[in-house]
């Protein structure tokens, strides 16, 4: 995902303003105020921030568009369904309405030649024409038995129908038989015809019966006339009512559609905005701030960094920042970037060459940026020119140096002249005033002392102390510390004992601060020892090592001093000192590659231990 | 170090520093604890004069001196043929880094420290002493 690319929202921002205020309106009055849940970003937001802070709005759209649209679907498919059943019935009463019409043909046609057969029968019998006689025939006994059988045919489904039918087949054959005796009679000049009353009343039930065909067919076809005509208006009312329901769904669903369309557009204002934001913070920093993803690709960076690089925007986003920064500061850079890379948060300091050749000092810190799962997926770089406060540190290291220089001076002058006076070598003197003259000697001692750790101090915070790192015989130097150290043990009434001292203890370091050290911890174990008490220095060989203890048995130190009791000025109580030793100590045995440490209970006493590595198997310069 | 039985004993040593104090008790330590014949300098220029007359054995020099300074008159005396070939050691106040080396590489045999013990510089002085014998 591009990281922060920026283009000008600044004029899309005021144009969307108002339509976001818009946008806002309709959503809480239309109770859909959850699409407009603020974006979430916790303090800065992320500079990889994207797709996650809209996620919830689009399930939400979404559910609802989906729901809108299957009930749209749904309602379209009971308006065909609706549909589909008023043409059928349509189509149903269309073909009934023609069943009907062949019945009440047929039922006319049975009527109309039954009477033709009478005609034909009564001809015959008036004027004895054969043709008559075989029109009745054939009318009687083909026509008429077929077009009833037809009818019988048509209204089979009719149980009423079938039984009127069956009646009328009755009464047609019994008036048939006798119009056939009728004219047998004339053939045979019978004079008065049999029977012949008995034709009225059955012309008269046949008349009837027809009747009645007739009516139930046309009650039957009105039936589904207006059966038809009701499932028409149901479909049409339905597919109206159903259609506009559709249409409202549809609507809603463009409605909301075109409404999460503006929200995405507001979440993404919000995000460009956000990260605008970020931007102008950045960029109002005056250190270097980067941000490198794994593929060490400086994806975001501030003015700060550009300018001071000389380059150009384009020429710094998305490139390795081997490509960025030249292959010189990069192999300066590499090992902490790689360890960021592996999730530590590193910090260093570097000197830059500006595009101009001016030399700039930089204090880098870098940052790895974690996901949820604790990889790390790049790393924050942050680097400060401190240059200035270089130049201040180095003007005040020069001041110490200065000053020390100038205490130092007259304090040669002022120690030597006590030394020879108290030899004696410039006179006898009276005892009293020799007495004065070792206090003197003595406090001008301390005074030189502190200007020399002083001065320790002062070039070990600029990098400019120094060791020597040469073989030496650490149990000669221990000899000799404690020797140097004897005067004051015997002061404080303090015995100094060396148990098993080995005869030599061949290691790497500087012999000069090697005593310093020793005397350090010496004095200060007598300092915290009772009169009368012991301290014991101990020198112990170790296969790679050779490591020395001091330890004492007075008041120990306070557990809540413990932690702080290499740090500098740090004095316990009212004991006399100045609270550098220890840190000078600790800076010097760090500096020869060595280690220092100590074991201490209160009421119980000290034990201060350092190692140096040795010489014999390192074989180092 | 043995010391070669040609070799005559340190006795006459020049002392040149700036500060005057410096200079008194220096003398009166050398003297007092070394039995030394001393002569004091306050300048290099003044150290030359005094040197072509006093032949010093070892000359004892400060580093930093207003105008001619401990280097410029390290390379005077190494220029004068009376003094050319005088083990010259410094005796500083000075504590920058990389000062002994930059005393020894100019010429020096030795850079020693302010403040100084009397004894211990007079027995310093005749350790130095014996070492640039040895060396011929």
């Amino acid at each position: 995902m591009p990281l922060l690319a920026l283009p000008a929202i600044l004029s899309v921002r005021a144009s969307r303003g108002a339509r976001e205020a818009r946008v806002r309106t309709l959503f809480s009055r239309w109770g859909l105020g959850a699409f407009l849940k603020p974006v979430k970003m916790g303090g800065l937001p992320s500079l990889r921030a994207g797709g996650d802070a809209r996620g919830m709005d689009a399930k939400a759209f979404r559910t609802i568009f989906n729901v809108a649209i299957a009930a749209g679907l749904a309602i379209l498919l009971v308006i065909a369904w609706l549909a589909y059943q008023a043409v059928d019935a349509a189509i149903t009463s269309g073909r009934q309405e023609t069943h009907s019409q062949e019945v009440l043909t047929g039922v006319e046609e049975i009527f109309a030649q039954s009477e033709r057969a009478g005609a034909a029968a009564h001809r015959y019998a008036a004027y004895g024409d054969a043709r008559s006689l075989e029109s009745f025939r054939i009318l009687a006994n083909e026509r008429v038995p077929k077009e009833l059988a037809d009818v019988v045919v048509l209204t089979r489904d009719d149980p009423a129908q079938q039984r009127r039918l069956d009646e009328l087949q009755e009464v047609l054959r019994e008036q048939f038989a006798l119009l056939e005796r009728l004219t047998m009679a004339a053939r045979e000049r019978a004079g008065r015809l049999p029977d012949y009353d008995k034709l009225g009343p059955l012309e008269e039930r046949i008349s009837v019966l027809a009747g009645d065909l007739r009516a139930q067919e046309t009650d039957l076809l009105s039936a589904y006339r207006e059966r038809a005509a009701r499932t028409a208006r149901d479909a049409q009312l339905t597919t109206f009512w159903g259609g506009l329901l559709t249409m409202l769904l549809v609507a809603g669903a463009w409605w909301i559609a075109r409404r999460y369309d503006d929200e995405r557009m507001l979440v993404e204002a919000r995000l460009r905005a956000a990260e605008e934001g970020v931007r102008r913070l950045t960029d109002s920093v005056p250190g270097m701030i980067c941000y490198l993803d794994r593929e060490r690709r400086i994806v975001y960076h501030n003015r700060t960094y550009r300018e001071v690089l000389g380059l150009s925007a384009e020429q710094i986003r998305g490139r390795h920042a081997y490509v960025v920064v030249g292959p010189d500061v990069y192999a300066q850079s590499r090992p902490y970037i790689d360890r960021a890379l592996a999730g530590e948060t590193v910090a260093f300091e570097r000197v830059h060459s500006l595009p101009s050749g001016e030399l700039r000092h930089l204090a880098c810190s870098y940052t790895p940026d974690l996901d949820g799962e604790g990889g790390v997926i790049g790393l924050y770089g942050m680097h400060l020119d401190i240059t200035e406060r270089k130049r201040a540190e180095s003007m005040k290291g020069e001041f110490i140096a200065q000053v020390s220089h100038e205490l130092r001076t007259p304090l040669t002058s002022i120690l030597g002249a006590l030394e020879i006076v108290h030899d004696g070598i410039a006179g006898e003197l009276p005892a009293h005033a020799a007495r004065m003259v070792r206090i003197a000697h003595a406090n001008t001692e301390r005074l030189l002392k502190l200007v020399a750790e002083i001065l320790d101090v002062q070039k070990m915070s600029a990098g400019q102390f120094e060791v020597k790192r040469e073989p030496i015989d650490v149990a000669a130097l221990v000899r000799q510390a404690v020797g140097a150290s004897a005067g004051l043990a015997h002061k404080a009434g303090v015995t100094l004992v060396t148990p098993d001292l080995p005869h030599s203890a061949a290691a790497i370091g500087d012999a000069d601060r090697i005593v310093q050290v020793v005397g350090n911890l010496v004095s200060n174990a007598v300092k915290f020892s009772p009169r009368g008490g012991a301290v014991e220095v101990r020198v112990e060989l170790a296969p790679r090592a050779v490591g020395v203890a001091v330890v004492d048995h007075g008041e120990g130190i306070p557990r809540a001093m413990q932690p702080r009791v290499f740090e500098r000025f740090l004095q316990a109580g009212s004991i006399q000192g100045t609270g550098l030793g220890l840190a000078i100590s600790k800076g010097i045995i760090d500096m020869m590659g060595g280690v220092i440490g100590f074991e201490s209970e209160e009421g119980r006493g000290s034990k201060f231990h350092f190692t140096l590595p040795r010489a014999v198997l390192d074989g180092e310069d | 170090m043995p010391m070669p039985a040609a070799a005559p004993p340190l006795k006459r040593i020049l002392q040149i520093d700036d500060d005057e104090d410096i200079l008194a008790v220096g003398q009166a330590a050398l003297q007092g604890y070394g039995g030394f014949e001393v002569r004091i300098a306050q300048t290099g220029r003044e150290a030359l004069e005094m040197a072509r007359a006093f032949a010093p054995q070892l000359i004892l020099l400060d580093w930093m001196m207003p105008g001619m300074d401990g280097l410029a008159t390290l390379r005077a005396l190494q220029a004068e043929p009376a003094t050319a070939g005088v083990p010259v050691v410094y005796l500083t106040a000075a504590v920058s880094p990389h000062l002994r080396e930059e005393a020894l590489a100019a010429g020096a045999v030795e850079m020693l420290i302010k403040p100084f013990v009397p004894r211990q510089l007079v027995a310093e002085l005749n350790q130095i002493w014996a070492r640039c014998a040895a060396a011929g």
